[in-house]
């Protein structure tokens, strides 16, 4: 299950207890919390004048202590950062804990097409923040020393429910996450990046691939560079 | 050295019985085969191409997995099926078979 609230409309204190309470009472009930939690903050939108008038608007130094409060009070959970945000916000908070975030997003209706090239206020919900394309945003974070996994493995493999609770809680969900965002990392590369991207991305994937090699066991690299390999010519959907 | 696992006996203990009780001896039979034969295998619903946990090992040994359908509602995955002899793992499926096409 996937928590979230939208903050702007109350306390921002009250809507993290809320949020922070409801995982408590997941955890006692069903004996597994959040796989995410977001908190998206309301953004300027034709006709809602109560946006730029309401109190409750978080600031941006509040919505890093609601990002850290969460990410230490749920650390096992994943932490969603939205295209609502602007890129300034997106770099400063995705060192605290962001885990998943969108890029290339376009929320107007038909916004898809190429006849929309920029944000129309009045054919979509609200304006985003920040409209970079996804090969920008990977570039970026690749240029800040983070890979970015397009894992679906769990999902796949019956790593959910408790059973991914329990690696979840141990830490060893991690080496899972590790291994299948290189492999799917790779894959991106070399089928989607733009050069320049392409360039930094291989540069993190090498690091990423030294430290699996000194950290985990010899047959688990072995597996991984095997993996690597096939996917490099040519092979593809491959997980740990 | 004979082998105390006993995955016929697990089984009939859940025949005609629920999920819940299905979920309680493959929960053992996973345990012991752990045990036994340092696999871990565990057993999950299929909705499509998202595969849901259902019971068995929560830990595993960090190598890809191979998913075993049992039908086109359940499947028995592991990362470890080589440690397992052949005829525990024929065993294992045979009355998984039988066991999931009552229910």
């Amino acid at each position: 299950m996937a928590l979230g609230a939208l903050f702007g409309l109350y306390d921002w204190k009250f809507e993290v207890m809320g949020l922070l309470y409801h995982t408590r009472d997941l955890e006692r009930q069903f004996g597994i919390g959040p796989h995410t939690i977001s908190f998206p903050r309301l953004e300027p939108a034709a006709n809602t004048p109560f946006i730029q008038q309401t109190r409750y608007k978080v600031s941006d130094e509040d919505f890093k202590k609601i990002i850290a409060v969460i990410r230490l009070s749920v650390p096992y959970t994943g932490m969603i950062l939205t295209a609502r945000e602007p890129a300034y916000i997106r770099r400063e908070v995705i060192p605290i804990g962001i885990t998943q975030t969108d890029a290339s997003t376009k929320i107007g209706i038909g916004a898809y097409s190429d006849r929309y090239t920029d944000q129309e206020e009045d054919r979509q919900q609200f304006l985003l923040g920040d409209t970079r394309s996804l090969d920008e945003v990977i570039r970026e974070l690749a240029q800040m020393g983070y890979i970015t996994s397009f894992c679906t493995a769990g999902y796949r493999c019956g790593r959910t429910g408790d059973r991914i609770m329990s690696l979840l809680r141990t830490g060893r969900e991690a080496v899972f996450c590790k291994l299948n965002a290189v492999l799917t990392f790779k894959e991106w590369l070399d089928d989607f990046a733009s050069f320049e991207t392409k360039a930094v991305g291989e540069v993190v994937l090498k690091k990423e691939m030294e430290e699996i090699k000194e950290k985990l066991p010899q047959n688990v690299y072995e597996k991984l560079l095997e993996y690597y390999k096939r996917i490099e010519n040519g092979e593809r959907d491959l997980y740990f | 050295m004979k082998s105390s696992l006993n995955i016929t006996k697990e089984l009939k203990m859940a025949k005609e019985t629920s999920i819940s009780e299905l979920k309680e001896a493959f929960n053992i039979i996973a345990h012991e085969i752990k045990r036994e034969y340092n696999a871990h295998i565990w057993l999950i619903e299929v909705f499509g191409k998202r595969h849901s946990y259902i019971a068995g090992c929560k830990d595993d040994s960090f190598l890809p997995p191979e998913v075993i359908y049992i039908n086109e509602k359940y499947a028995v995955v592991s990362s470890d099926w080589g440690k397992l002899p052949l005829e525990k793992k024929e065993e294992l499926f045979s009355l998984l078979n039988k066991y999931v096409n009552k229910t």
